[in-house]
């Protein structure tokens, strides 16, 4: 491709060098076209990519290295590296944050791989009625999460919320749920579970659709058991899948936003403040701009992180 | 090879630097518009005939009660308003991120001073609204601006620039059930803290679903409500410009409003702001509840509160220190990139002019107008309790720029307070935190 597009208008451009009266505007500039092709179809996709992406990068980049308050109306005003300094050894609320939106991801995501493999086995076999149970299954996931989140919230009310109607009549005593502190992290998790687990189901149930038969013909013929079919044969064959299912889950767990403001907005106290959440009310709750921006580029290397150490796990155990 | 890719990404470079360039000049500022601070000639309510501004607001009882009227103002002037309304914390977010982002959309906005007036003021977003009222070609002659109190004003006044003018006064109230307070044999609303507990155990009944006492306790919008507890302790938030409330006495009243909840409130209380307490109160689970006074216009709406008659107001019960009230206030603010400031400011003068203002008055939202009087139908006891109240009021914040963020702070003490944690722990933790955002915003 590389070699046709340059030496052919190279060659061209000698020929008509040695008539150059010639040459017409329109000439000349589908000549440069011709030489430049590679440039001149990219330009608008570097282009945007450029505005749209690495802008943004940049300015977070260097407005982290800013103390700037007030938005438009006010120059940032440089700091040099005071705010990664601050948020590494004098921010309880950022370590906390941390903590948090990791014990929220592991938990969350874990219990979501667990029951959406799970699904996903079960629903991959025929019986009755499965086509309208696979389609039954995914309506969590279609909801929208502020919506999701309301209607929790409000089962979750101690007076209002049909929960604790329920353990009432039941003659057990009722629960604070969300205002609980025990509790707050551990139900918005749960929450999260219910409208993603189907997720996993999802793309593992693509996954085993395409599985060959022999490998279970197999084993069967070998008198393996139910169990050690699926630990044995299928898991490994599907694991490509679910690890990249895993790792979706994952960066979105990371950054869930919407539920955790609507649930709790981060209270009780500050039970439930994810690094998200913080972020956010450090830049338009507080507006420091320049210090949400460090927190931020925290915030993407950790991502980062443990998104690329999941992916190692893809690769198959003896290679 | 390497010649091509670097001569393609030299062009890629040229072009994009050229586009940039290009948008960068389109941007430029246009200054055509006319600076409406020198606006010459008679004053006329019709001088904007036929433009349209932008109002953000807080659902808040004056909200509520300004909405409807504000059609007369359409026909005065021929302005357009296009009124946006959202709940407070929406609210809240909303303006910060419009205004955050130098926005020209929003011409008038709601804004609590005591909350945001320093920082909003530092950041620039706040009009000068001084060259306004001084201009007689703008102002109306029966404005009677020395009408708002000078006390009230210099609430609104940073830096020397009158920033914004006050729509809703509120004071912390007392408000109870009558008929709860009767069955529990107590003649009338507590004088003191103590008495208001003693009412709080008689009338707490949580087989009935009834709680003798209710406040905020969710993070940072209980802290106004924690004022008066604070200055009755004779504690207070900050002295010579470092926090000191976590000497005895201030610990000893984050204990005190913590554990009021915890023993006589409803459940789930760490997650309870007005919105929250109102609807409990409306529902008859409360028999006292302590929140601002703007509160009152809900309760005493029949159609709102079916107990409506029952409900009686007074002033915030004195602690072991003092007999302390507290005030907040909401105002009107004209956004500096406002491009329509002109009929902002009518729109503005109109919300704060004597005649709405009487208007809203009339039914119970005072909004710092001294000559004006409230209406017959407002309770003789709420005008009692607010009048009360208001002629020792102090703020209910800390008066601070980083207010959002002081908020969080000491609002987790009273969280932690709520669930019966180490109060005095909290509030080391919170004291120095303060400190570190006081002294880092001075800057």
């Amino acid at each position: 491709m590389h070699t046709r597009s340059t030496t052919a208008p190279a060659a061209r451009s000698s020929a008509a060098g040695a008539t150059p009266t010639t040459r017409s505007l329109g000439y000349r500039l589908s000549a440069f076209v011709d030489r430049h092709v590679l440039a001149v179809f990219t330009t608008p996709a570097v282009a945007f990519i450029l505005l749209t992406m690495a802008f943004p990068v940049v300015f977070t980049i260097y407005l982290s290295l800013t103390h700037w308050v007030g938005g438009l109306t006010r120059a940032p005003e440089f700091v040099g590296l005071e705010n990664f300094i601050r948020l590494l050894t004098d921010d309880p609320r950022f370590w906390g944050a941390t903590f948090r939106t990791l014990a929220l991801t592991a938990g969350a995501v874990a219990a979501q791989t667990v029951i959406g493999v799970a699904i996903a086995v079960l629903l991959h076999r025929h019986f009755v009625l499965s086509g309208l149970i696979r389609s039954v299954i995914l309506l969590p996931m279609i909801a929208t999460p502020v919506a999701v989140a309301l209607v929790w919230r409000l089962m979750f009310h101690p007076q209002l919320g049909v929960l604790n109607d329920i353990l009432t009549r039941m003659g057990l005593p009722p629960s604070d749920w969300l205002a609980d502190p025990q509790l707050a992290l551990f139900l918005v998790g749960l929450v999260d579970t219910w409208e993603w687990a189907p997720l996993i189901a999802l793309i593992t149930l693509a996954g085993l659709t395409a599985l060959p038969e022999d490998p279970f013909e197999a084993a069967q013929l070998d008198g393996a058991n139910g169990w050690q079919r699926f630990w044995h044969v299928t898991l490994p064959m599907v694991r490509p899948i679910v690890v990249v299912a895993v790792v979706f889950r994952l960066i979105e767990a990371l950054k869930t936003f919407d539920l955790i403001l609507v649930m709790t907005n981060g209270g009780p106290g500050f039970e439930t403040e994810t690094l998200n959440i913080y972020v956010y009310n450090i830049a338009f709750q507080y507006q420091q701009l320049g210090y949400a921006a460090a927190l931020l580029i925290v915030f993407f290397l950790l991502v980062l992180l443990i998104s690329s150490s999941v992916l190692r796990l893809r690769r198959p155990k003896d290679s | 090879m390497i010649s091509y890719k670097s001569r393609a990404i030299k062009s890629a470079v040229a072009i994009v630097a050229t586009a940039a360039l290009l948008t960068g000049c389109s941007g430029a500022p246009q200054s055509a518009a006319e600076d409406p601070a020198e606006a010459t000639g008679a004053f006329d309510w019709k001088r904007y005939d036929g433009e349209s501004i932008r109002f953000v607001a807080g659902l808040q009882p004056w909200q509520a009660a300004v909405e409807p009227l504000i059609p007369e103002f359409e026909e005065l002037t021929g302005i357009t308003v296009e009124t946006e309304a959202l709940p407070e914390d929406q609210f809240r977010q909303r303006l910060q991120v419009e205004l955050t982002s130098g926005s020209s959309d929003i011409d008038v906005f709601m804004s609590s001073v005591q909350q945001d007036g320093a920082r909003f003021a530092s950041a620039g977003w706040y009009e000068d609204l001084t060259p306004y009222i001084e201009n007689s070609s703008l102002t109306s002659p029966d404005y009677n601006f020395d009408d708002f109190s000078e006390s009230v004003l210099e609430g609104h006044t940073f830096d020397d620039t009158l920033s914004a003018l006050p729509i809703q006064l509120e004071v912390q109230m007392l408000f109870y059930r009558k008929d709860l307070l009767e069955a529990a044999g107590f003649d009338g609303p507590p004088q003191t803290l103590d008495e208001l507990e003693e009412i709080a155990k008689a009338t707490t009944n949580p087989a009935e679903n009834i709680y003798g006492w209710a406040a905020r306790g969710k993070r940072a919008a209980a802290v106004t409500q924690l004022t008066s507890f604070l200055l009755n302790h004779g504690a207070e938030y900050m002295k010579d410009g470092e926090a000191a409330f976590d000497s005895p006495e201030g610990v000893e009243a984050i204990e005190q409003y913590g554990q009021l909840i915890r023993d006589y409130g409803p459940s789930g209380s760490t997650n309870n702001g007005w919105e929250e307490l109102l609807a409990l109160f409306q529902s008859g689970g409360l028999a006292q509840w302590a929140d601002n006074s703007g509160q009152a216009a809900a309760l005493r709406d029949p159609a709102q509160t079916s107990f409506a008659d029952q409900v009686g107001y007074a002033a915030m019960p004195a602690g072991p220190e003092g007999d302390a009230q507290t005030f907040f206030g909401w105002a009107a603010a004209m956004s500096s990139s406002s491009e329509k400031k002109g009929p902002a400011w009518l729109f503005l003068q109109w919300l704060t002019s004597p005649e709405t203002v009487q208007a809203l008055q009339e039914i119970g939202i005072p909004g710092g107008r001294q000559s004006i009087e409230f209406g017959e139908d407002v309770p003789a006891e709420f005008v009692e309790a607010f009048q009360t109240a208001l002629s020792t009021a102090q703020p209910q914040l800390p008066q601070v720029q980083s207010v959002p963020e002081v908020r969080d702070v000491i609002g987790d003490t009273i969280v932690a307070s709520i669930q019966g944690d180490d109060v005095a722990k909290a509030v080391e933790t919170a004291v120095s935190e303060f400190d570190r955002i006081v002294s880092t915003e001075s800057r």
